[in-house]
């Protein structure tokens, strides 16, 4: 009994050491230990033999079982292993290939300067006003202190539906609507489409403005400025240099421009600006007191500023655009850049 | 407007001010500079002085001569075309390799066999003025070898001013000089005119008289005789050409020198071409016909007003002169209009008759009514001086109504306030003299002041705290961190709703459009609409850029159909565009048309994005369902697609109704085949145009509610049903969705048809969840819904179960 046992270990461990295949391990484990494994079928053969021995050969026999255990498992991990090796070898890409991308848009220049200038003058405490894009003359015009025969409506080609009805030639009229509907405090801003009957390289008869207006009591011309500040160094970097000068708005008086510091040339003087080392970036000032007569707000108790800027030049000088046409052409090379 | 700086100098003294400086001190002044160049080119300064020291005819020509030149140092021989030059004259001397400012650069030439070293130049060459007769002869005893723009003190610098609509009193040089006297705190001087007047009055040669006096509160002519027309000298000529005006002729030339000089335009008429030696200044009372010196017939309404002489009109007043009484050859004896014109009334009649000149620029804006008087003496003293005319004795200055400047009440204190400044009266006043603002009363809280005669800005108390801020200077102003009261800062629920409208379709990969507003009613055309629809109710342009901009668009699809065309023919051909835009329909009886807010997109090409283990498959209606399904998800809204049998600009069988309860809100499906060819498209194209109007209202009032999570397991089970190819599957998923309570979800997750199927049959397949909130659910429970189920479809849609 003791030889046969000794024996099948000798064949089993010759059998797994030659055995090429998980299959082939798996064959064998049935084949030695399974329920009608040649294991098992000598261990049957253990009942018969005399009861001093049982022991001995007992334990003879369950050690055999777990040498050819441990022989079957070390032979499975080592051809699993090898196996996984393999597989993992014919699996492998090339990982150089591009990704796989799910398709996704792309905002226009121009909505995504909107949103931006939006969200800082938010933070500032401004909310967000719009009014209609075909106006009439009374919003445009009028009731921003600018009667008709006014040189100033020389400044701005206007589109005419009507003679009472206009394309609006800028955002301003959203600043008389607002103050018509609701007391001071006003701080709004309001961002749109405007339109001037002008086409050439440098103007588009469509553009974009954002409009701004704060009412208040005891607002100042340095609070304007505060603001604004406060806006380019946002917009532009806290290092933008800014400067105010005086200007001519039928509707704020003091008026001004403000110019930033070229940001092409960092104020040196280029093409860009003209060799002025500025660029004109905003027109702004402090409510005419014509305006608010039109609005019913006494001009002894409240002040306050307007401001307005073109959305494409803000555009253009923070995607160096060099041609204004671009942002109407669609053209996809073009979107997918933003 | 160009000013010369030399010029600004004879009114102000300009010592040790740089240009480039000042143009920065007046732009921070509100006078904005836009640009500084000099009159002559640098290369201009090679040209010298030279005397011809001996001359004799060449010797193979008769026309040329051969001049011996001298610049002080080297002796030239020069062949020259000219004759008004003789030996001992002073000239201009062009070395070799000098570049005029015409283009020409001198080198060495041999002409007719005399070798030329250098050239002798006329005022032409040297670009100083448009044609000249001969040489330039320089005075006698010139130094010599001095740079020939020096010795004459023609160099100048122009600044470019662009001046604002409120400023018309700095249309001027005396306007610019006044400011820069103000800015620099210098002394602000008129020269004295001399004028040495015949004994002949004015008075006594013409007559003048207003019958519109509201439009015409002042009117000054003078009367210069024997006037001997001519050319200007080189300085005026230079300092025209520094404006930008051209020399015509001494007379016109002094009218335009004055107007620049002093703001005011001038007119010049030749008397003896007045009817009757008078003037009538009167509104024209009839349509009437008129032609002015551009030789054009225009229609003059009855409003305008006229100067008119004894027998007709011979100009409209403060715009242009009429051909009829035009300075001409023949011109001896001139009459001087120096006036004062209504500005308003100017601004009216230069829009109706659509004509802009210098002068109208500047009545439009106002003219200083008390200056009138001068600028008539100095044009006649320049005339006298250039023209060799004789000034009539005294000049007739009619003047109904003198202009009354107002009396401004100005608080200091209100000034500081609105400025966030902290001025002393000292300072205010000091700004208010140096603008020549007269302080004409003063109590313990304010000022009473009158502007100048030549300001029209100053009306109120903010326009003189405008000039005090302008003087101080911006830039002097603090910046404060203002502590302002905040009111509402929340988005809109409407703004909201669109933003995450936009995001939805971004995901999609749809690149944002903006298209002109303004489109080709025939682009509308080209998508069949029919006529009666609203997509023809154009709002139009009275004054369009052309026609393919000339109505306010209605649909947003003709300008993303013309963008995918662009795209394509710049060989980009996966195409996902969308469009958030405004349409405009006209209202009858509304002034005002209704605008409403768009979604549009349009696409072709693949699906996909290319890449290599993607398949090629084309994007088709279920991708633009898609996005409007995941749109309805993100806002919250259930919205149905009712099949289209007919829509214009779809092709049937694969179109769309987007619908919202009752609303209709849109369209999607594949663009029709004639729409496609109308905007040169030969692909499959998809479209969807979507109303944000009524959709954000409506998602703005909607609010997602949590549902809790199910605590017990889902059971999940695949039903297949042959059907009628025609069985809508909407209608099916509508009938299980709402058989059982524990039949929470159905989807349809294939669709088959093919030659294994009886013809006419499709067989769709869905997969049913079962959830019971409350506990497990049990096969047998689940079966028995099945059965029902299964029975209901086979009764109801004859379906058959797989």
């Amino acid at each position: 009994m003791k030889n046969r046992l000794q024996g099948l270990l000798a064949e089993a461990q010759d059998a797994i050491s030659k055995a090429v295949s998980l299959e082939e391990i798996e064959n064998l484990r049935v084949d030695i230990l399974g329920r009608k494994g040649s294991l098992t079928a000598l261990l049957k053969g253990l009942a018969d033999l005399p009861r001093e021995e049982k022991p001995v050969i007992g334990k003879l026999a369950n050690q055999i079982k777990e040498e050819i255990q441990k022989a079957l498992t070390a032979a499975h991990n080592l051809l699993d292993t090898a196996e996984r090796e393999r597989q993992m070898v014919a699996g492998a890409v090339d990982i150089t290939l591009p990704g796989r991308r799910q398709p996704r848009g792309t905002v226009h220049p121009v909505t995504r300067v909107t949103d931006d200038v939006c969200a800082i003058f938010k933070r500032l405490g401004f909310s967000v006003a719009q009014g209609p894009e075909v106006e009439i003359d009374y919003y445009n015009f009028e009731a921003l202190n600018i009667p008709k025969d006014h040189p100033a409506r020389q400044m701005q080609d206007t589109f005419y539906v009507s003679d009472d009805v206009v394309l609006r030639t800028h955002t301003s009229p959203v600043q008389v609507r607002v103050m018509e509907g609701q007391e001071p405090p006003v701080k709004v801003i309001a961002p749109g489409r405007v339109y001037r009957c002008d086409s050439d390289l440098t103007h588009t008869p469509m553009f974009d403005q954002i409009e701004g207006l704060l009412v208040d009591e005891k607002v100042t011309f340095a609070d304007l400025k505060g603001i604004l500040v406060a806006f380019l160094h946002a917009f532009f970097g806290p290092k933008a240099g800014v400067r105010f000068r005086p200007s001519y708005f039928p509707f704020t008086e003091p008026s001004a421009e403000v110019d930033i510091e070229c940001v092409m040339c960092k104020g040196k003087g280029c093409r860009v600006c003209g060799q002025t080392g500025w660029l004109e970036i905003l027109g702004c000032g402090m409510v005419d007191p014509a305006v608010y007569k039109f609005v019913d707000y006494d001009p002894e108790k409240y002040s306050g500023f307007a401001f307005g800027m073109g959305v494409e030049r803000l555009a253009m000088l923070r995607y160096g655009i060099d041609d204004l046409r671009l942002f109407f052409a669609n053209d996809l090379r073009f979107l997918r850049q933003f | 407007m160009l000013i010369s700086w030399n010029w600004i100098s004879d009114f102000v003294d300009l010592n040790g001010i740089d240009p480039e400086a000042a143009a920065e001190r007046l732009t921070m002044a509100g006078l904005e500079v836009a640009a500084i160049t000099k009159l002559c080119p640098d290369a201009l300064s090679r040209v010298v002085s030279a005397q011809i020291t001996a001359m004799k005819p060449h010797p193979e020509a008769d026309k040329l001569s051969l001049c011996q030149v001298t610049d002080g140092q080297d002796e030239f021989t020069i062949v020259c075309g000219a004759s008004n030059m003789k030996a001992g004259d002073f000239v201009a001397l062009a070395p070799l390799k000098t570049r005029l400012p015409n283009g020409m650069t001198i080198k060495k030439a041999k002409i007719r066999g005399v070798v030329s070293i250098g050239m002798l130049c006329s005022a032409a060459e040297m670009g100083l003025e448009d044609e000249s007769a001969g040489i330039m002869i320089l005075p006698e005893n010139s130094p010599l070898g001095k740079p020939v723009i020096d010795l004459l003190a023609l160099q100048d610098t122009i600044l470019e001013f662009e001046i604002t609509p409120n400023r018309g009193d700095c249309l001027s040089v005396i306007g610019v000089a006044r400011e820069l006297a103000a800015i620099y705190k210098r002394k602000f001087t008129l020269p004295e005119i001399t004028l040495s007047e015949s004994s002949q009055k004015s008075s006594d040669m013409a007559a003048i008289t207003i019958s519109d006096a509201d439009l015409c509160p002042r009117y000054v002519g003078r009367v210069v005789k024997d006037v001997v027309l001519g050319e200007s000298p080189l300085w005026l000529k230079a300092r025209l050409k520094a404006a930008g005006v051209r020399p015509i002729s001494n007379v016109v030339d002094v009218s335009n020198y004055v107007m620049l000089e002093t703001g005011q335009p001038l007119h010049a008429f030749d008397l003896d071409l007045l009817q009757g030696a008078r003037i009538d200044v009167r509104r024209a009372g009839d349509n009437l016909k008129f032609v002015t010196l551009d030789e054009i017939e225009r229609t003059i309404d009855p409003d305008t007003l006229m100067i008119c002489d004894g027998k007709e009109p011979v100009a409209i007043a403060g715009i242009m002169g009429g051909l009829n009484s035009e300075i001409n050859a023949a011109t001896r004896n001139v009459m001087i209009e120096s006036a004062f014109f209504q500005p308003a009334s100017i601004r009216r009649s230069a829009r109706i008759l659509n004509l802009g000149t210098e002068a109208s620029y500047r009545f439009e804006r106002g003219v200083d009514s008390q200056a009138t008087g001068r600028a008539a003496d100095r044009a006649a003293e320049l005339l006298q001086q250039l023209a060799q005319g004789k000034v009539a004795a005294g000049a007739i200055d009619i003047c109904p109504q003198p202009r009354q400047m107002p009396e401004i009440s100005f608080r200091p204190a209100k000034a500081n306030a609105l400025l966030g400044l902290d001025l002393d009266l000292e300072a205010i006043k000091d700004i208010l003299q140096r603008l020549e603002i007269s302080i004409v009363s003063e109590t313990d809280d304010a000022l009473v002041v009158t502007p100048p005669a030549w300001r029209f800005d100053i009306e109120r108390e903010v326009d003189l705290i405008e000039e005090v801020a302008r003087l101080f200077g911006y830039d002097r102003v603090p910046v404060t961190a203002a502590v302002l009261r905040s009111p509402e800062v929340l988005d809109a629920p409407e703004v909201i709703a669109l933003n995450r409208v936009r995001e939805t379709v971004l995901t999609f990969g749809y690149s944002e459009a903006v298209n002109y507003s303004f489109i080709d009613p025939k682009s509308v055309s080209g998508l069949n609409f029919a006529a009666e629809s609203r997509f023809f109710d154009f709002v139009r342009l009275k004054n369009p850029i052309s026609s393919e901009m000339a109505v306010m668009r209605t649909s947003l699809l003709p300008g993303l159909l013309t963008n995918l065309n662009d795209n394509l023919r710049v060989n980009v051909k996966n195409i996902r565009l969308f469009e958030i835009g405004r349409t405009f329909y006209a209202e009858a009886g509304r002034k005002q048309p209704a605008e409403e807010l768009f979604l549009s997109a349009v696409a072709c090409g693949r699906r996909y994005r290319e890449h290599f283990s993607s398949p090629g498959d084309l994007i088709d209606f279920f991708d633009l369902k898609g996005v409007l399904e995941e749109l309805a998800a993100t806002l919250g809204l259930a919205l149905e697609f009712a099949a289209a049998d007919f829509y214009p600009c779809l092709t049937p069988g694969r179109a769309a109704m987007i619908k919202l309860g009752d609303l209709n809100l849109g369209s999607v499906g594949q663009l029709h085949h004639q729409a496609a060819q109308a905007y040169d498209l030969d692909q499959e194209v998809y479209v969807f145009e979507l109303s944000l109007t009524p959709l954000l209202e409506l998602a703005a009032e909607t609010s997602v509610t949590y549902q809790g999570l199910a605590r017990f397991p889902a059971v999940y089970r695949d039903l297949a049903f042959l059907v009628d190819s025609s069985l809508a599957a909407a209608d099916l998923l509508d009938y299980m969705r709402h058989q059982h309570k524990l039949l929470t979800a159905v989807e349809v997750f294939d669709l088959f048809q093919g030659d294994t199927l009886p013809a006419g049959k499709k067989s769709l397949a869905f997969r049913l969840t079962f959830q019971d909130m409350n506990k497990t659910l049990t096969d047998k429970k689940v079966n028995a819904i099945i059965a029902k189920l299964i029975s209901g479809v086979e009764s109801t849609f004859q379906g058959e179960v797989r």
